[in-house]
């Protein structure tokens, strides 16, 4: 019960460390359901009744315990509360099978001995709902083995089969440019992935500081390259990697970003590149500086 | 070409104090240099994540990361008083995607504030070839040039 009220407070003030917690929770044999993915239980010590809150992955429920104990161990519990080590784990409930993570305990310190009445338990998993959607949120990394010189020959056999542009006339491409042309096609190959739209029909726009981004923000990227290789990032959510996030989602006031550094082999250019490389790169993708 | 100290030189530029001493602390030229580009990437990632560059203010220097002497280490990130995103819930993490390349991943998280990004980010990685790309590559260079 103890533990338990600890649990609580950390849900409902830090919802970020639920993960863990909530894990142990579905170990406890008391505490169903196992898809929950997220919990909030409250105590009340007046009624000494238990409430917890499932958030699962259709809303919550609410299912109410009574105390398994009788009065007096109540009271024991309650004393011991008063006087025991907060971070200490062991003197747990019998149900209780699982270990309360120590950090939690101790941070939620002086939370312990607040105690919530079940309306006010209810309320407060409503405010904090938005936030316990799924945690399993990730990202996605794709990569691109592509140096200059793989660049440079894609774009002319590309050029060549395709009649575009071969004029002997023509200035030829700056190396980064071409490794820029052939990243910007991965980027759309990626991203017409998720949106399920034609390369061709993607519109890209770049915000004041020159960083690419897709028209209405469905799919956040962000794209590094270095010689040999290039490399994307965008977020999932629901644990489903390389899907779009859903348009309801909060994911959606999220931020990725990837920087890639090719440090092995050149390291003098790549420590000289390090104070200079977002002016030379910053057309594609980075944030310009000035 | 290579200077040596030319990390140092860039460290007492752009990182924050803590940092440099880190890096300065480090074993041998080797160690500093992987502490250097570790923090760089890291770097550039958040600022990156911010939408801010490199030269804008408040700089590199108004947050800082604590690093193990792994990349697989945790990452703390300290931002100071005067970073904008100090309130929100940063996570990162360090990959080395191929030999010899490192890849700083930086995420902001969705409705939670500082101090609630426990998680660690779950990376699910891809690797395309030239090939997969060339189909779309035809399509789009009259675009593109």
């Amino acid at each position: 019960m103890y533990a338990r009220a600890v649990f609580t407070l950390t849900a409902v003030e830090s919802p970020g460390i639920s993960t863990s917690s909530s894990r142990w929770l579905a170990n406890s044999s008391s505490m169903p359901p196992a898809n929950s993915r997220a919990s909030f239980i409250s105590f009340s010590r007046r009624k000494r009744r238990e409430t917890a809150l499932f958030l699962g992955a259709s809303g919550f429920e609410c299912r109410e315990t009574q105390n398994a104990r009788s009065k007096t161990r109540s009271k024991q519990v309650a004393t011991r509360r008063e006087h025991d080590a907060i971070g200490d784990t062991q003197q747990t409930h019998p149900c209780m099978q699982g270990t309360m993570p120590r950090v939690a305990a101790a941070a939620f310190r002086p939370a312990i001995y607040l105690s919530l009445s079940r309306r006010a338990a209810g309320r407060a998993v409503l405010a904090a709902s938005p936030r316990h959607e799924p945690p399993d949120d990730g990202a996605d990394i794709w990569w691109l083995p592509l140096t200059y010189e793989a660049a440079t020959a894609a774009i002319s056999a590309t050029s060549a089969t395709s009649g575009t542009s071969t004029n002997p006339g023509q200035r030829r491409q700056h190396p980064h440019q071409v490794h820029r042309d052939v990243s910007n096609a991965f980027l759309r190959h990626v991203i017409s992935h998720y949106t399920s739209e034609p390369v061709g029909a993607l519109q890209f726009s770049r915000t004041e500081h020159g960083k690419p981004y897709l028209g209405g923000g469905l799919v956040k990227f962000n794209m590094s390259h270095a010689d040999g290789l290039v490399g994307g990032t965008s977020l999932h959510s629901h644990s489903v990697p390389f899907r779009p996030i859903p348009s309801h989602s909060s994911h959606r006031d999220s931020h990725a970003s990837i920087v890639l550094l090719r440090f092995l082999q050149s390291p003098s250019r790549n420590a000289r590149s390090a104070s200079t490389s977002s002016c030379r790169t910053a057309g594609c993708g980075r944030p310009a500086t000035r | 070409m290579r200077k040596a100290g030319n990390e140092m030189r860039i460290a007492r530029r752009y990182f924050t104090e803590a940092e440099t001493a880190v890096i300065e602390r480090a074993s041998d030229e080797e160690a500093r240099r992987r502490l250097f580009v570790r923090m760089w990437t890291l770097k550039e990632a958040y600022v990156k994540a911010i939408g801010r560059g490199i030269g804008a203010p408040p700089g590199l220097s108004s947050f800082g990361f604590d690093l193990g002497p792994h990349v697989s280490d945790d990452i703390v990130f300290l931002p100071g008083d005067n970073e904008p995103g100090r309130h929100d819930a940063w996570s990162f993490r360090l990959l080395e995607p191929v030999d010899g390349s490192l890849a700083a991943l930086c995420l902001k998280r969705p409705g939670r504030r500082r101090g609630e990004e426990k998680e660690p980010i779950v990376a699910s990685q891809r690797f395309s070839t030239l090939d997969d790309v060339l189909e779309d590559l035809v399509k789009i260079l009259p675009t593109v040039k």
